[in-house]
C-alpha cells in the first residue's frame, strides 16, 4: 500500500481520526489524507516540533516501534514510527478507542508488533 | 494489599477466595474445551486475557458501540452483548468505573447457543466474571481515595501524598514507578524502583510542560496529558487539575498501556481530591482555574466562544452576535459582554449582526 492510500484508508475507517499524515524524519509532510480536505501544515509542524522535542531528551527513538500521544480536551495526536525515515501522525477526535486505533494500524502495517498490546 | 493479578487469581482459581467453585473451575466443567477465552479489556486494551491463541481480540470498537445498550438499561438490570463469528460465540458485558467503561468476554466454541439452559448458565458465568472484575476494580480504587496517615506513626506532612503513589505501586508487579513532579521538571516524590528515575522523570516533565507551548500554537489547545509507549513499557504523564503539579507512572510489560491510562486516571483524581479538600498539594496551593472563553472542537477548524449567554457583543461595539457568530471568536474575552437574550441586547443600543442575524 503506497503512503497516500495508507493515510485514506485509516481516515475512511476509523471514524474519529480527523487527519492521517505520514511526516519524514524531519517534519515534513511526505503524504496526508483529511475528513474535511484541510491544509496540514500547521498540524505537520506541531508534530515535528513535538518530536524535536522528545528526541532532545532523549524520550523518543524513531528507529524502533513506538508512539507517543498527545491528548487535549478535544483529541490527541499520535506519532508513530514507521520506519528510520518517516512517522504517521494521526489527528483524532474525542471518543477514539486506542484499541481500535491500533487494530486499524495492525492491518496497515501487518509485520509490525503492537506497540500497545 | 495484594496485587491486581493475584486478587484475579483469587476469582478466577478460587485460591484464599472462599469461593466454593471458581470461575475457571465452573467453566471447565460446563464447557470444557469449549472455552476458548477470557478477557478483561478497557477502551486502551486489555487488563487480562488467557485462553486460545488463534482466537482474535475482541472487537475494541464493537464494544465501544455497544457500550450505550449495554449500560443504558435500569441499574439493576444485567444486559450482555451476545455475537457469533467463525462458529465462535462471544459474551460481552460491560461497566463503567471512574468514568470509564471496561469490558469482560468469554468466548466459546457452542454449537446451539440458542438452546436455554446453555445460554442461562452462560449468562450466569458472564456475570460472574463481571461482578467479581468491578468488585476487583472498584476495591483497588477505594482503597486508593481512603487513604490516611497510619496512626501510630508520626505525623507526615504529606503522608496522603506518598500513600496515594505507593498504592499505585502496589497495583501490579509491573508498576514501575509512580512520580510527583513540579513544572520544571524536578522530582518532588517517587515510589517504586528508583535507578533512572530522576533523570527520566525530569525529562519527562519538560516533555510536557514543553509540549503544551508547542501545542498551544493551535488557538484553545492545551495538552492534558503525554504517553509514551514502546514494546516493552508505556510512560504517562498529565496534569494535576488546579495545580502546577503533574503525576507519572511508569508501567512494563504485556498490558502496559491499559495499566498506564487506568493507573493515571486514577492517581490523578486521588491526588486533586485530595487537593482540593484541603486546598493544597505537597505544599503548592490549589487555584481555581478560570473557566475558558473559547473551546475548540477540532485540529482542523477555528475555535469558537463558550457561550455565557445566548449573544454576544463587544464592548464599546454597534452590534451584538449569535454565541456561535466566528466573527468574536478571536476576540479576547475581557473585551466581551454577553446578553440572555435578543431584547437585552436591543436595549444596551446594539443591533443584529449581519453576518450570523441574530
Amino acid at each position: 500500500m503506497t503512503d497516500q492510500k495508507t493515510c485514506e484508508y485509516i481516515v475512511t475507517n476509523a471514524g474519529s481520526v480527523e487527519a492521517a499524515i505520514i511526516i519524514s524524519g524531519s517534519g515534513l509532510p511526505l503524504a496526508w489524507h483529511t475528513a474535511r480536505d484541510t491544509a496540514v501544515d500547521e498540524v505537520s509542524s506541531i508534530s515535528a516540533g513535538l518530536l524535536a522535542i522528545a528526541r532532545e531528551l532523549h524520550l523518543f527513538d524513531t528507529t524502533s516501534n513506538a508512539s507517543m500521544i498527545f491528548e487535549t480536551a478535544f483529541g490527541a495526536i499520535i506519532i508513530r514510527t514507521i520506519d528510520a525515515d518517516s512517522l504517521l501522525v494521526l489527528c483524532l477526535l474525542n471518543g477514539y478507542s486506542f484499541l481500535t486505533i491500533n487494530r486499524l494500524l495492525q492491518k496497515v502495517y501487518p509485520n509490525e508488533s503492537d506497540v500497545h498490546q | 494489599m495484594p496485587s491486581f493479578e493475584m486478587m484475579l487469581e483469587q476469582i478466577l482459581l478460587g485460591k484464599g477466595s472462599g469461593v466454593s467453585e471458581p470461575l475457571s473451575g465452573a467453566l471447565k466443567r460446563t464447557y470444557g474445551r469449549q472455552l476458548l477465552t477470557l478477557s478483561l479489556e478497557s477502551i486502551h486494551g486489555p487488563f487480562f486475557t488467557t485462553g486460545s491463541a488463534d482466537v482474535p481480540p475482541s472487537d475494541g470498537e464493537r464494544n465501544f458501540n455497544a457500550l450505550p445498550s449495554l449500560t443504558g438499561g435500569p441499574k439493576n438490570e444485567k444486559r450482555f452483548f451476545f455475537t457469533m463469528s467463525d462458529r465462535r460465540w462471544e459474551v460481552l458485558s460491560a461497566f463503567t468505573l471512574t468514568t470509564s467503561p471496561f469490558f469482560t468476554t468469554l468466548t466459546l466454541d457452542i454449537s446451539d447457543p440458542a438452546s436455554a439452559p446453555i445460554r442461562s448458565r452462560l449468562f450466569k458465568l458472564a456475570d460472574y466474571f463481571t461482578v467479581q472484575c468491578r468488585k476487583l476494580l472498584q476495591g483497588y480504587c477505594d482503597a486508593v481515595f481512603r487513604q490516611q496517615p497510619t496512626s501510630g506513626q508520626p505525623a507526615d506532612q504529606f503522608g496522603i501524598e506518598k500513600s496515594i503513589l505507593r498504592k499505585i505501586i502496589d497495583f501490579s508487579a509491573h508498576v514501575h514507578c509512580a512520580v510527583l513532579l513540579d513544572e520544571d521538571g524536578f522530582i518532588i516524590h517517587t515510589e517504586g524502583s528508583s535507578g533512572s528515575v530522576d533523570e527520566l522523570g525530569g525529562a519527562l516533565a519538560r516533555l510536557f510542560y514543553r509540549s503544551n507551548h508547542e501545542i498551544a500554537r493551535l488557538d484553545c489547545a492545551d495538552c492534558h496529558a503525554v504517553t509514551i509507549a514502546d514494546q516493552e513499557y508505556t510512560i504517562r504523564i498529565g496534569r494535576l487539575a488546579g495545580t502546577s503539579l503533574a503525576f507519572a507512572v511508569s508501567v512494563e510489560g504485556p498490558h502496559a498501556t491499559s495499566f498506564a491510562h487506568f493507573l493515571h486516571k486514577v492517581a490523578s483524581e486521588a491526588l486533586t481530591d485530595h487537593a482540593w479538600r484541603t486546598g493544597q498539594l505537597w505544599g503548592v496551593a490549589v487555584a481555581e482555574l478560570p473557566e475558558p472563553a473559547r473551546i475548540r472542537e477540532s485540529w482542523f477548524s477555528p475555535p469558537r466562544l463558550l457561550p455565557h449567554g445566548k449573544f454576544v457583543g463587544k464592548k464599546g461595539g454597534k452590534s451584538f452576535h449569535a454565541a456561535n457568530c466566528q466573527i468574536l471568536a478571536k476576540t479576547d474575552p475581557s473585551l466581551l459582554q454577553w446578553f440572555k437574550s435578543r431584547a437585552i441586547a436591543i436595549e444596551n443600543g446594539l443591533r443584529p449582526c449581519g453576518a450570523c442575524n441574530p
